[in-house]
Order: C-alpha cells, then structure tokens, then sequence
C-alpha cells in the first residue's frame, strides 16, 4: 500500500485543504499502528499495508427529524473548519487518515432548547474499497438528539470518525450499529460533554473481519453523566476490539460503562476500558462492567479495565468476567421441556438482552432485539 | 408409571446409588428420606436426566420406556417434572416468557395447539391463585432476586401450570417457614388426581404432615433401608434416622 499514493489523490472542499495536508503530514509520520503498542497490541492491522485500497464515497442516506439541521461538509466546510482545528495533531493514526482523505460527511446541528420528536437517522453504506466518513455532531444547550448511526458494509475498509460537541444540559442518546462480516472497520466517536449534560451511548457490533471502535469521552462540566452500552457479537475468524476513554475532567460526574460480548468459532475479542480521574475531578462516580460469553474453547477475549485515578474523593468500581453457557441454567431450562437448541438460544438471548432493554426507543429497541435473535442461530451452530 | 430396578449410579467416579428398586404407580405419594449424603437428591436427579451422573447398572422404566435413554426435555415432554432442591436463577428472561415456552414446548411434542400470549395468561392466572403468587412475579426474571420461599412456590407454580404426571420434588420444604409450608403443601395437594404421582424427596417429616404419603422410604448410603407407610416418618421424627437404621440392619 502506498500511502503517499492514496493521500495524494485527496480531494474536498478547498476550506479544509491546509488541514488535510496537515493530517497528511502527520500521519506519514506515524504510520500505521504497531502491535508493540499497547492500544494496538492485540489488534494487528499491517495487513492493510499489503492491500491496494482506492479511495471510494461513501453513500450517506439520512433522515432528519424536524428541529434538526443536516448539511454536508462540502456544502457547510466553513462552518466545519474551526471545529476539526485540532484533528492534524490527533495521535489515533486511523482517525489522522480520515482527516487526511476528508471530503465526505455531513455536519448535524441541533439549536438550544429545541425538542426534536423523532430519531435522526444515518446510514452510512460502503463496497469494497476506502471510505472516510465524518460526522460532526454539534448539539446546543437544554436540547435532545437521538442519532441512530447504522453501516452497511460489503467486504469495505472503513475509517469513520463521529464527534460530538454536546452542550449543557442536553440529552443525548447515540446508536451506533455496525453489521459486517468481512469487512474492516476501524472507527472513533468522540464524545464533548458540557455541565448537567447526559449522553447514552450503545455500541452495537454483529461481526465483522475486524472491527475496531475507540470511544473517547470527555466529561468537561459538573453534573455530566455518560453512559456507555456495548454489545458485541462475534464468530468464525472475526475480530473485534472495543477501546473506551473517559475522561473525568471535573468534579461531580458520573459514569457508567457496561460492556458484554458473544464470541463463538475461533473469534477474538478485545475490551479495554480506561476511566481517567483528573486531579480536579472530586466526587466522581465511575462504575464499568465487561462481561464475556464464550460458545467455544477456541473464542478468545483480552479484557482489561484501566482505572487512573489523580483525586482522591472519588467512587470507581470496575469488573470483568469471562465464562460460559451456564450448565445448571441449561439443565433447568431443559427440565421444563425446552430443547436444548431452545435453551441455548433462550440464555444467550437474554445475556445479550441486558444491553439491548437499554435502548430508549421501544421500536429501535425491538430492531435490534430481532437482530440478535436473528444472529444467534448461526453462532450456536457453529459452537454446537 | 416409574419402576426402578437395581439403579446404580455416581458422579466423578463415586458410586453413590448402590441399587434402589422403587416402584411407584399412578394416583400414589411416595416419600423418600433420608440423612443428608444418602443420595435422595441424586436420584432425583438421575429421574429428571441430569447428565452429569453416571449411571453404571440397573434400569428406570417409565411407561414402559427406558427413561435413561430420554434427554431432559424428552422426558419433561413424557409428563416428569423435578421441583429442584436449588432452583436456578436466570436473569433476562421473564417467568411468564420462560413458562409460557416450556408449556407450548411439550404442548407441539404432545400434538396439542400452542397456546398464544391472552390463552396462556388466562391459564395462569387461575394457576397463580393456588399458590398465592402475585402477577408481578410473571414479569420478573426467572428466580432472579427471588427469597428462598419464593423460589420454592414458584417451583410448585411451574408444576402446577405443567401439570406433570410424576412430580419429583427435592426438598420442597428445605428453607420454608411454616406459612409457606402450608401454601406449598395446599398447592402439591390440589394438584394430586388419579392419575399423575408424586415423590417428595424430603429430610424432615414436617412436609408429610400436610403432603400425606402412601409409601415412606429411608434411603441411607445409596440403598432403601426400610420401607413402610406415613407411621415410618413419624418413627424416624421421633426416633433419628440412627436408630431407625440400625433397627433396619
């Protein structure tokens, strides 16, 4: 892969040129991740390096409730400019290539105090080739948004980058639903939270050849709370690493994390959440929990919690498990006339549930409900 | 209905059923007592086909088929229900979703309608009613959360709405204050008909006050030392199981 190559052929509005070469600059620099590095270690992408990627747009279908403004970055770039200002400097490699190739996405405005009813939804569709789609989420003070963020992949390498800037007192509840199977995704939400702000987000991943989500937030005024569901499904030789931030930057904020994956076949799995207590950060709450079902002996999980505290008033808890299919549950599901096909499903089904019944919106919720069930069938028979 | 004959089994090599011969018919209560170790829960347990025992000689007939060769759910679906000494939790799926496939399970394997979301409520409800339940607990996952005596009436009330044939129940009333007992024992009692039989699997004569035997067994070390009618508890409640047992050898 010649990367100079791809990076030359980059083309976008004129008002992000600078920062593009910047990015471009910067990320040549760098180059791509190495396994040596921690954030990476279990997690090798050089075989992107053998591939000869070109550059593709991503189709960007969008359904925008009333209260809610959605322009494209080509058409709102002046707007967007100041707001990628620091994203040559971001160290992510993968996200400093999107700023480097960026021309496709779409800016989403919500103003203060307004009360959108429905969900604004965002596909985001790609065939084999590059795509670099941004979304710049800019949610104004005492507002809402529920963003429903959905790839469709077909054997695509995608790198898209999602930020929010979300202002106080607002709600947010972000949806992000990645359904691949031999694809690569390597993507970065970037969540800005203001005083008394509280924004929920679920990471929901169905499979893929490997999927990489790194969440990064930002919990900068009093009285913010971020909540962070995940859900990952993985089977055959898929991958999927799950990386989370939290950056607890003042006093009095909470946080809750809540991570649970299903691994059957010979896939591997990667959980590391790390909860930053700043010095200033007093009275923080942060509790994370990743829980792990493996189907077969062959699945595979790294799961790693990483506290770093600096205040000393401060609650964090944290815990990881990783176990099987419970046998007494089993045997007690069967003993009542369930076959044991039945059972199996009925029990992983409500492990994956637990996260699922944390969506807000019942119809989203019993989308992505059917969407389990519809996934389980073909992992337990594999794992039978 | 059940006839076991010279039933030998263990687990991880242990023998711990040193050959029980058992036969119980239709419209009969049979208890089973015994110290604890003597092995009352593993036969139990071998009835209702959990696989983790061995079973090394002897035959279990169930209406004329060999219950041994069944899976679990073959033989819930044949009409054997095991009220568990420890009922399980399961967190995420609701008693009323949990019941209402079970039931509709060996409803298909028995060639009968299923019955759908409103017929099932209706059923239950009036199931609910014997054993003192409230509605609440249909939609609150299976066990979960629940206290001791909870568990245990929620066990009955799974048999009440399967409606077993043979109900093996191990230490129903292990871990149940008096009252319970009675709506416990009220429950078994009203569903005993003609044609289906129990086996209480029990330590303490108490149940069989309410839950009046026909046969009374003492099983120690693997083996029924003693069989006789309701007298025996009452002998063994008086007496210890020391010197019933020696009286037996």
């Amino acid at each position: 892969m010649d990367w100079k190559a791809l990076l030359a052929t980059a083309d976008g509005p004129p008002e992000l040129a600078t920062l593009r070469s910047a990015a471009s600059a910067h990320f040549l620099k760098r180059g791509l991740p190495s396994t040596r590095d921690e954030r990476w270690r279990y997690t090798d992408t050089h075989f992107l390096a053998q591939q000869k990627l070109k550059l593709l747009r991503p189709v960007i279908k969008v359904d925008a409730p009333t209260g809610v403004r959605v322009r494209s970055l080509e058409e709102a770039a002046d707007v967007a400019a100041p707001l990628l200002a620091a994203e040559a400097e971001m160290k992510q490699p993968f996200r400093l290539l999107n700023t480097a190739l960026l021309r496709d996405g779409l800016l989403v405005e919500v103003k203060d105090n307004a009360t959108p009813a429905e969900a604004l939804q965002i596909t985001i569709t790609t065939t084999p080739g590059l795509t670099v789609p941004r979304l710049l989420i800019v949610v104004g003070e005492n507002t809402q948004l529920t963003l429903v963020e959905r790839y469709r992949t077909n054997g695509s390498t995608c790198l898209p980058v999602t930020q929010f800037s979300v202002g106080s007192g607002s709600r947010v509840e972000h949806l992000r639903i990645h359904h691949g199977s031999n694809d690569v995704h390597i993507g970065c939400v970037e969540v800005r939270q203001q005083r008394d702000s509280l924004v929920t987000s679920h990471s929901l991943t169905f499979g893929g050849r490997l999927v990489r989500n790194d969440l990064q937030f930002h919990l900068l005024g009093s009285g913010a709370e971020a909540q962070l569901n995940g859900l990952y499904l993985a089977d055959g030789e898929q991958h999927v690493d799950n990386h989370t931030t939290i950056e607890h930057v003042v006093p009095h904020c909470d946080s809750r994390e809540t991570y649970r994956g299903i691994l059957g076949g010979k896939a591997s799995a990667v959980f590391n959440g790390r909860v930053h207590v700043h010095p200033d950060a007093q009275r923080t709450d942060a509790q994370q929990s990743n829980q792990n079902l493996l189907l077969t002996d062959d699945a595979i999980i790294h799961t790693k919690p990483e506290l770093e505290i600096y205040a000393d008033d401060v609650k964090c808890t944290h815990g990881a498990t990783v176990g099987q299919l419970d046998r007494e549950a089993l045997f007690y599901l069967r003993s009542r006339g369930l076959a044991y096909d039945e059972a199996r499903r009925m029990l992983v089904d409500s492990f994956a549930a637990e996260i699922v019944r944390r969506i807000s919106d019942e119809s989203l919720r019993d989308e992505l409900a059917e969407t389990v069930i519809a996934r389980l069938p073909e992992m337990l028979a594999e794992a039978a | 209905m059940l006839e076991i004959r010279n039933l030998k089994a263990g687990i991880d090599g242990k023998t711990i059923l040193k050959g029980i011969d058992l036969t119980v018919n239709a419209g009969e209560v049979h208890a089973i007592m015994g110290p604890n170790g003597s092995g009352k829960s593993t036969l139990a347990q071998i009835i209702a086909g959990r696989e983790q025992f061995e079973v090394s000689s002897g035959s279990v007939k169930y209406d004329e088929k060999d219950l041994l060769e069944l899976a679990p759910e073959e033989r819930a679906c044949a009409g054997i229900f095991m009220a568990f000494q420890y009922p399980v939790e399961i967190p995420g799926v609701s008693n009323s979703y949990f019941l209402r496939s079970a039931l509709n399970s060996q409803r298909r394997a028995r060639g009968e309608q299923e019955l759908d979301a409103f017929e099932f409520l209706t059923f239950i409800q009036e199931r609910m009613a014997l054993l003192n339940l409230h509605e609440e607990l249909l939609n609150r996952p299976v066990n979960e959360g629940f206290s001791g005596g909870e568990k245990k009436r929620n066990e009955i009330f799974q048999m009440a709405v399967l409606e077993p044939q043979l109900a093996v129940l191990d230490e129903t009333d292990s871990g149940l204050d008096i009252d319970a007992l009675r709506v416990v024992a009220s429950g078994i009692n009203s569903l005993r008909r003609e044609d289906n039989a129990t086996i209480v699997v029990t330590h303490y004569q108490r149940l069989l006050n309410y839950v009046v035997p026909d046969f009374v067994h003492v099983l120690v070390n693997g083996r029924i030392v003693r069989s006789g009618d309701r007298q025996l508890a009452l002998d063994l409640e008086e007496q210890g199981y020391d010197h019933v047992v020696a009286q037996a050898a």
